[in-house]
């Protein structure tokens, strides 16, 4: 199994380039613009803005928040589709008739897949969390925790988008992985949608979307474990179907 | 697990596609043997061999490697079985040392020396990616990392197909150094039926997913011969002895199953010997008419 898994890492080989400038990217621009909020041109923007000299709807500050915010998650994001990666490049390959004559069970195969999501995720996840403590000595506009939190969170998310991805693939037999990505993000988008329903449509109704964002941010920083156990869920649910139906639809998959 | 007498045995296996049925297939092959499946492209090779790896399930039927049901027993099986496809399935970024570390963490008994050596013997670069190679070279790198893992089975679906005379022999004297263990065995498909009759002791013939003949080469090869007559000839000649007919523009070619009997009954008629290849033609123009 662990042959597997160190095929499938070879895999996403190719994603490393993408990983390391957007991590490296990212950071030094979050830098740059925390910087620039402590003694910078957004320092002397907020000091103007709450001096009543501007008409900006919001505090440079806060928008600030809202970008530093995406940029830890960037990291993250690039990393989140490594699952497709590898179904994609073992069909390219014709791999699967290699898989079936080697000395492992279908489970053991599935479960191989699983781990290398983990390791793929908890990599992104450990190296952002670095990240973010090193941000957090930059500025105060965000604690450890605020950035811890909204980095468990989007690597909740990204469990959560790739459980359905696995799911997808066992249970429909789809081949076709763009559809599976827009089928995860439609399914999840439809759970967030209906879960915030009420307040998507008391912000629509107060013509203050702004607040909805601010919201969820804090939402994404203060309860992060709400995700985390909608994901370890999601993949619970997501291991027995593929392993079973993989199991049930051998030489198809 | 060594007390066994035959390696692979399947007993009235169906498997049915809907539009394609493997229909209650019985043959096995003795330890120590190469036994060649023959059969034209769609004949059921493919299926058979995945139903023998347990990659797919049978609906019915029992299949038995190393004397042991495949059923809950098929991937510890798989360590013994040394698998070659007609394409070569590894990634095409992946050069001979991803594939060793890869391999050396699936293989309990793989050993990277033998592996290393066979690259080098087959003159495989093991910093190149096998993307980059040529057919020879594809069947090659799967036939060193088929035979790195102490296999006693070689399962192979199409090894030849596509291949140069050259690398076809160079291929063959690998599968003739490997059966020389004692309990090394072969099983082979192929529809090009020069190489097999060049290695094989026994065959399989199957056609639409029915096997119509199995046994000893060389005894289906001494009873099956090309009687020559006239078209009016035919008539007498016993219907029981007929595989085939094929009509010519001198006379007619009749394959008949029992050379000895035919040429007692007929010592008139000129009988030649014949070659699977022409068996397979014979048997398949019969089955479907």
């Amino acid at each position: 199994m662990k042959g597997l898994i160190i095929k499938d890492l070879m895999c996403l080989r190719k994603m490393r380039v993408t990983f390391v400038f957007v991590t490296v990217s990212s950071f030094i621009i979050t830098v740059m613009a925390l910087i620039s909020a402590r003694c910078g041109n957004i320092a002397l923007a907020e000091q103007e803005y709450l001096a009543g000299g501007t008409d900006m709807p919001m505090s440079p500050v806060h928008m600030l928040w809202y970008a530093v915010s995406v940029m830890v998650l960037l990291p993250l994001a690039s990393i989140g589709d490594s699952l497709t990666l590898a179904f994609e490049a073992d069909k390219n390959s014709g791999f699967a008739n290699v898989a079936g004559a080697l000395p492992l069970s279908v489970k053991q195969r599935v479960t191989a897949r699983f781990i290398t999501l983990f390791l793929t995720c908890g990599t992104g996840t450990v190296i952002s969390l670095v990240l973010s403590l090193i941000l957090s000595l930059f500025t105060d506009i965000m604690t450890l925790g605020d950035f811890a939190g909204l980095v468990l969170s989007a690597a909740a998310l990204i469990l959560i988008f790739s459980a359905l991805e696995m799911m997808l693939i066992f249970l429909l037999k789809m081949k076709n992985t763009d559809y599976v990505r827009i089928i995860s993000l439609l399914i999840m988008s439809a759970v967030f949608i209906l879960c915030s329903l009420g307040r998507i449509i008391g912000a629509v109704r107060a013509m203050k979307p702004v607040e909805l964002i601010t919201d969820g941010l804090l939402f994404l920083e203060n309860r992060w474990f709400i995700l985390a156990a909608a994901a370890a869920v999601c993949l619970l649910v997501s291991y027995f179907v593929s392993a079973g139906i993989a199991e049930r639809k051998r030489g198809e998959i | 697990m060594d007390s066994y007498t035959n390696v692979i045995e399947l007993d009235n296996v169906v498997k049915d596609y809907g539009d394609f049925k493997l229909d209650n297939i019985s043959f096995s092959v003795p330890k120590g043997s190469v036994c060649g499946f023959i059969g034209q492209n769609g004949a059921g090779k493919t299926t058979t061999i995945r139903l023998m790896l347990d990659v797919i399930t049978a609906d019915s039927g029992e299949i038995k490697l190393f004397g042991e049901d495949i059923k809950g027993n098929a991937p510890r099986l798989r360590e013994d079985i040394g698998v070659v496809y007609d394409e070569m399935g590894f990634h095409e970024f992946m050069t001979g040392k991803d594939i060793n570390i890869m391999m050396k963490h699936i293989y309990k008994n793989w050993d990277e020396n033998v592996f290393f050596d066979y690259l080098k013997r087959f003159s495989l670069p093991s910093k190149k990616k096998c993307g980059d190679f040529s057919r020879g070279m594809r069947m090659k790198l799967q036939i060193a990392v088929a035979l790195s893992h102490n296999a006693k089975l070689l399962v192979m679906d199409e090894p030849t197909a596509g291949l140069d005379p050259i690398v076809r022999n160079e291929i063959l004297d690998i599968f003739r150094e490997f059966v020389l263990e004692e309990d090394h065995s072969i099983f082979i498909s192929s529809h090009i039926t020069g190489d097999l009759e060049k290695i094989a002791d026994e065959v399989v013939f199957i056609d639409g997913g029915k096997l119509f003949l199995q046994g000893n080469k060389d005894e289906i090869l001494e009873r099956h011969g090309i009687l020559k007559c006239r078209k009016d000839e035919i008539n007498s000649i016993s219907k029981s002895l007929i595989v085939g007919v094929q009509e010519g523009a001198f006379g007619v070619d009749v394959l008949i199953n029992d050379m000895k009997a035919a040429a007692k009954l007929y010592p008139e008629l000129v009988i030649d010997r014949t070659s699977l290849e022409e068996i397979m033609l014979f048997y398949v123009a019969s089955a479907r008419r």
